[in-house]
């Protein structure tokens, strides 16, 4: 792409001779070159660029700046001018032992939210891409949790986890009927229907992008597949698992983060508790700032985060960028 | 684009004759088993909603024994209701609004010329994908509260409509470069410059993706839930739905019936929309697969 610019050096002396010095020599692309002609189509691109730029800068830039500031402070809450006080609060957070209990806890959350939707939302791409009686409504009905607000979903599955509600009077239909499981006041079933519920909002839209990503294998390779006399599972293990292998790493790596970052299913459902058990890294930073009003501690907990979000999203983009290209 | 489009339809891959009965099976297994799974919020809604209070307060069950409606009466009734719609409805235009004006400009240049800096630009918009919102709550509340934007709803919609930007502008990306790069040739031979090959021959050939792109913001905007409940939990009065159904399960005595009839009104219209432009996302998603 660079290239053509470069030759195109030649014949800038051509300023203001006629518009067809400026045409491109690459079809396609807009090759922007170093003539002043050139120049000022670049700083054009940048004038475009410039509403989106602002806006990331005011929201991510300047506020990210803004954190890494405050993790070095003494900062207890919003009036609170802050001091000064180094590492401090790194090295509080690393002797927290609940930091790595919390810590731990994002794991599992987000393995185990990632892993069963992944298996789930092949399956369900799977399903999408045949075709029956009622595809099209089944795709509507499916696609419904991507569309609805995390807080309207947490409100009304909390509700029905509640122990005399409709999950367990579901339940109970199955074999013996059990006594009320109280889901979300203990530890280990509350994970299980935090997790439940994760995994729910977060199968339609990776099934979906399965889906699209399984639509696009050439289909003449499972004609070819079957005049060979391969089986369908054959087929789908052989065909379709390899050359949607870029998409299922795309999908796999944003719900990763998401689920990371995720917010509100554990926000409304458990709150945290009991006794930061439930807790996430990402609800307990929320605690920590907007509970505790302590805005040193919460930003440096930020900080952290966030470093290991880069270090994923670095890893994220280099596999975008260099696998989409092998798939 | 009809040319684009056919090839993706004709792949639906098997005809429903030549399935042998234990794939139909699992098949049908599978269809009944997701359609569960993804319906069940919204019949919990609306058995929940349509149960009198005394049949909520009972035993648990399914279908309720009969219907009343008190709970929509109720809804309707309470004049702050109306207040949550109408703050849900402006903070998603303003975020469509928004992210049209950021987005459509920076989408089209990066779709079609190359530039120092592209490449950076499109690394940076990615690596914001990785933000939640929570991390920069902090520093955003303080920055509202220097900047008075605190408590008011165009903070929020900034904040959202930042965290829509990225994915937008991957979508409008996509479908600018759908469009054949002849016309713009053949529009620049005409003697138009950028701007005018920007209005007067991609925008009106990209009005599917601006709309799904548009919708896809609104959508976003309108289930705002994080930036809301922060920036907005000392005045009520700018609160969107999602924030005034959270705020009132915290109350001690739970009018569950009224809450649900405001979650599916807060959800059944989105829906709507979502539909609608199903077909535009999936070709978004199918171009992922392909590379970008």
């Amino acid at each position: 792409m660079t290239a053509p610019g470069r030759t195109a050096q030649a014949s800038a002396p051509a300023v203001g001779v006629g518009r067809s010095s400026d045409r491109p020599t690459v079809p396609g692309s807009v090759t922007l070159g170093r003539s002043p002609r050139r120049r000022r189509r670049i700083e054009t691109a940048y004038l475009y660029l410039l509403p989106a730029a602002l806006l990331l800068g005011f929201v991510f830039l300047y506020p990210t700046l803004q954190s890494i500031w405050l993790a070095f402070q003494k900062n207890k809450g919003i009036n609170d001018p802050g001091t000064f006080n180094g590492v401090d609060n790194f090295v509080k957070l690393w002797n927290d032992p609940l930091f790595w209990k919390i810590t731990g806890q994002t794991f599992l959350w987000t393995i185990g939210v990632v892993g069963i939707t992944t298996v789930l939302a092949y399956l369900l791409a799977i399903v999408l891409v045949q075709r029956f009686r009622g595809r099209a409504i089944f795709r509507t009905i499916v696609i419904l949790p991507a569309a609805t607000s995390l807080a309207f979903s947490a409100v009304v599955w909390g509700f029905a986890f509640q122990p005399e509600n409709l999950v367990n009077h579901t339940l109970a239909g199955f074999g013996p009927a059990k006594g009320g499981i109280a889901w979300l006041a203990n530890v280990p079933q509350a994970w299980v229907a935090l997790i439940f519920v994760g995994v729910c909002v977060s199968v339609p839209l990776t099934g979906v992008m399965l889906a699209a990503a399984m639509r696009s294998v050439p289909r003449d390779l499972y004609e070819a597949a079957s005049i060979d006399g391969a089986s369908r599972v054959a087929q789908t293990v052989r065909i379709t698992l390899p050359l949607t292998r870029t998409m299922l790493l795309i999908t796999t790596l944003a719900n990763f983060v998401v689920c990371f970052n995720s917010f509100p299913i554990i926000f409304v459902m458990t709150g945290g508790g009991p006794v930061n058990r439930t807790d996430i890294l990402a609800t307990w930073l929320y605690q920590k700032g907007f509970q505790l009003l302590d805005f040193g501690m919460a930003s440096t907990l930020a900080v952290v985060v966030l470093c290991a979000l880069l270090a994923l999203s670095l890893a994220y983009v280099h596999l975008l960028i260099h696998r989409t290209k092998v798939g | 684009m009809a040319a684009a489009a056919r090839p993706v339809r004709a792949r639906s891959r098997r005809s429903p004759g030549d399935r042998p009965f234990g794939l139909s099976l699992l098949l049908w297994g599978g269809i009944v088993f997701f359609t569960i799974l993804s319906a069940f919020p919204y019949l919990v809604m609306l058995s929940t909603a349509l149960k009198s209070p005394q049949e909520l307060a009972g035993p648990a069950h399914w279908i309720p024994d009969t219907i009343d409606l008190s709970g929509l009466q109720r809804t309707l009734a309470d004049p702050s209701i109306w207040g949550y719609f109408r703050n849900s409805f402006t903070i998603a235009i303003g975020n469509t609004i928004l992210v049209m004006v950021a987005g459509v400009p920076a989408a089209y240049v990066l779709a079609r010329h190359e530039f120092r800096g592209r490449r950076l630009f499109l690394d940076l918009v990615l690596i914001t994908q990785m933000f939640s919102p929570v991390v920069l709550l902090i520093p955003l509340f303080r920055l509202y509260k220097e900047t008075g934007l605190l408590g008011s709803m165009e903070g929020v919609i900034i904040a959202g409509s930042a965290f829509t930007l990225p994915f937008s502008i991957w979508l409008l990306t996509g479908f600018f470069r759908s469009i054949p790069v002849e016309i713009e040739e053949a529009a620049r031979i005409d003697g138009y410059g950028r701007l005018g090959i920007l209005f007067r021959m991609i925008l009106p050939l990209s009005v599917p993706g601006l709309v799904a792109t548009a919708m896809y913001a609104f959508i976003i905007g309108w289930n705002e839930f994080i930036f809301a409940v922060t920036f907005l939990i000392a005045s009520p009065e700018n609160q969107p739905v999602s924030v005034g159904v959270f705020a009132s399960i915290g109350k001690w005595d739970i009018d569950w019936q009224r809450l649900m009839f405001m979650a599916l009104l807060g959800t059944v219209p989105v829906l709507a929309l979502f539909a609608t432009i199903q077909r535009q996302l999936d070709r978004g998603f199918a171009t992922i697969s392909s590379g970008r």
